[in-house]
């Protein structure tokens, strides 16, 4: 009986000594160079640098770390700001500044960021690596030469009320990389693509891009994009470069320099759907020659500078047009154009 | 002719002579009543307005332009109540598209661009403007807007105003409502409401030379992002003019502009910022200047800007009151919390 007493002493003594230890932990100041985790919670109380430390920082999960407010401060735009590794890591309410890349999302992935800040860094702003994370309410804000998402190999992210603003690239750039989703993101003020796809299976709802190059660019198959909007590019503000089955319903191209919405040679059995085409300095939709199956249909194509509706192939190849409105096209209206 | 003109008056028959797929012509009177669509580009037009469209009324411009031979008269005035106007531009104009009358017009994917001062106004109330587009108006005149929205009840859905020498979109009108309009590169401000009880949702202002959106009235701004507003260096995301109380900014989203991300300027009092977002603004997130007080700001988000995350330049901040936000620094740190 007195052992057992004793024996439950000891255990809650030793509950205690780790609930100590836990409670130290979240209210330890988070310092260059730190290495955060695999485990435990932490808090940040200030800023955290100007770092000499490359990463300045490096997140392991799982873990998870609230920068309450504060940013990650790299001494050289030479150097990583965050590198989150293992799995599971949580990280939210921080930035990052004064880097190169500014955060790096890497190991094994389904990191959860929630309202993460990458600013004034030299390279991209969020590297994803691997797969199933998920960000949210997180945006890049100026950057020298890189993109503001960039994903690499990496499949199953989601992404969500993000924005890229003022990068020197591109604003997401998917480089093989299938099945995320992006939802609530947009990608201004930059010369490069607001959207650059290279992989398959991706899903875009409600996204835009404005002031760029080129809108949207899609290599790859069946990827969705739906109320998606491209506004004021200098370029296409839709290019479908090659791939089968990608989807385009309920979108919006307005004030292109050059074509609305273009389907090239080697992009086949694309849906055109539902899309308000206005005011391209060229054509509204045009359909290369070479490119095949599509269905293009229910759109409104006015105000374009050159053809509202064009149709490179043969009496329209195997595209079907169907229940569009528009002014001007080629072939004819009442061929295969309708 | 139609048949269903039949049994109407003979003046009503003359004015809706021209049936559908007739050409309309510069100087015509179209309605009340009956139905066109334009076969070809109307114009250069010396008359004023070009075109004359009484409601009830369909015309469809079937993606044809007006186009005025001067710049001192207005391309398509439209009046009476109820006209459907739609796939149809206006440029070269003083005032692309007029929309007056009674009002409760619908008007739907027209364009006016390159018109001497605005794209669009609305003098009535009760129209409905969608998928519509002003880009390039305004030049040289310093009064330009893409969309000017002076009469009450007007709702504006899913239209662009870019690159139009001044604002992009302004609301004078009261009981407005504006939802997923984008405002882009204009010369001024994005979106500006100075109409009392409008609510401005779910819009787009990024890139403009001025601040993203303006208020200076009893409006509600929802869901709304302003992003990458530039200007001289100093754009806000979200600014408060003058005194406006009961003004509500709700889970909007401003990042990356270079001034402030939220701010009001030392005559507004007694603004709401709730739930808002602030982030990378080259200024602070949220800024209360030495003058503005009786404003509650609780449960926004501020982290990664050029200065405080939030401030306030009242002393003690005033009658400011700020609780449950989240950020890394503030200005004083003593009653902002």
């Amino acid at each position: 009986m007195r052992i057992g007493l004793l024996a439950r002493l000891a255990h809650s003594a030793s509950l205690l000594a780790i609930m100590l230890a836990s409670a130290s932990a979240v209210q330890a100041q988070i310092a260059c160079g730190d290495t955060l985790g695999p485990g435990g919670k932490f808090v940040a109380s200030a800023d955290i640098g100007p770092c000499p430390d490359d990463p300045a920082l490096t997140i392991v999960g799982s873990v998870k770390v609230d920068f309450a407010g504060h940013e990650v401060i790299c001494d050289s735009t030479a150097k990583v700001g965050i590198a989150i590794s293992g799995k599971g890591a949580k990280v939210e309410n921080g930035g990052v500044v004064s880097c190169g890349n500014a955060i790096t999302v890497g190991g094994e992935g389904k990191h959860k960021l929630t309202r993460m800040v990458a600013r004034a860094i030299a390279v991209h702003g969020f590297t994803i690596t691997s797969d199933g994370n998920k960000l949210k309410e997180c945006v890049v804000a100026v950057s020298g030469a890189g993109d503001g998402f960039r994903l690499t190999g990496a499949n199953k992210n989601a992404i969500a009320d993000s924005h890229a603003s003022r990068v020197g690239m591109n604003g997401v750039n998917l480089l093989q990389a299938d099945g995320n989703k992006f939802k609530g993101v947009t990608s201004s003020s930059h010369d490069g693509i607001g959207f650059a796809i290279d992989g398959e299976n991706n899903k875009f709802t409600d996204c835009s891009a404005t002031a760029v190059h080129i809108g949207v660019r899609v290599a790859g198959d069946a990827n969705l994009f739906k109320d998606v909007s491209a506004a004021s590019c200098g370029d296409t503000c839709f290019e479908i470069l090659d791939g089968i089955g990608n989807k385009l319903t309920s979108c919006a191209s307005v004030a292109s320099d050059s074509d609305g919405i273009v389907l090239r040679a080697g992009a086949s059995e694309t849906t055109v759907n539902k899309c308000h085409v206005i005011r391209s300095a060229s054509s509204g939709i045009l359909i290369e020659d070479g490119s095949s199956g599509s269905l293009v249909s229910k759109n409104v194509l006015f105000h374009n500078d050159g053809l509202d509706a064009e149709d490179a192939n043969a009496a329209c190849g195997t595209t079907t047009w169907k229940s569009n409105s528009f002014g001007t096209s080629s072939p004819a209206a009442g061929g295969c154009i309708q | 002719m139609n048949a269903w003109i039949g049994g109407i008056g003979t003046t009503v028959l003359l004015l809706t002579a021209a049936p559908a797929g007739a050409q309309i012509n510069c100087g015509d009177t179209l309605g009340p009543g009956g139905s066109f669509a334009a076969t070809a580009n109307i114009g250069p037009c010396v008359q004023n307005p070009a075109v004359r469209i009484v409601g009830g009324v369909t015309v469809d411009f079937a993606g044809y332009e007006v186009l005025c031979d001067s710049d001192a008269n207005d391309g398509i005035l439209i009046e009476g109540k109820s006209a459907k106007v739609s796939n149809g531009s206006a440029k070269g104009c003083d005032v692309g598209v007029r929309v007056a009358g009674e009002g409760k017009h619908k008007v739907n994917a027209m364009s006016a661009e390159g018109n001497k001062s605005f794209g669009f106004v609305l003098d009535s109330g009760g129209n409905k403007l969608t998928y519509s587009l002003a880009i390039e108006n305004g030049f040289d005149t310093g009064i330009g807007d893409g969309f000017d929205v002076n009469g009450d009840k007007n709702r504006l859905a899913h239209n662009w105003g870019i690159a139009n020498d001044q604002d992009g979109f302004e609301l004078d009108g009261e009981k407005c409502k504006f939802s997923e309009n984008v405002a882009v590169l204009n010369g001024n401000v994005g979106i500006r409401s100075d109409g009392n009880k409008g609510k401005v949702t779910k819009c787009l202002a990024a890139d403009n030379d001025a601040d993203g959106y303006v208020a200076s009235s009893n409006s509600a701004f929802t869901k709304n992002v302003a992003t990458s507003n530039i200007g001289s260096g100093n754009a806000n995301g979200f600014l408060l003019l003058s005194s406006a109380p009961g003004v509500k900014i709700t889970k909007n989203v401003s990042a990356g502009n270079t001034g402030d991300g939220f701010g009001t300027f030392f005559t507004s009092d007694g603004a709401k910022f709730t739930k808002n977002q602030a982030f990378a603004n080259g200024g602070s997130g949220i800024e209360i200047p030495d003058g503005s007080t009786e404003n509650t700001i609780k449960s926004n988000v501020a982290i990664g800007h050029g200065s405080a995350d939030l401030a306030d330049m009242n002393l003690d901040c005033d009658n400011n009151v700020w609780s449950k936000n989240l950020f890394g620094s503030a200005d004083p740190d003593t009653c902002i919390e």
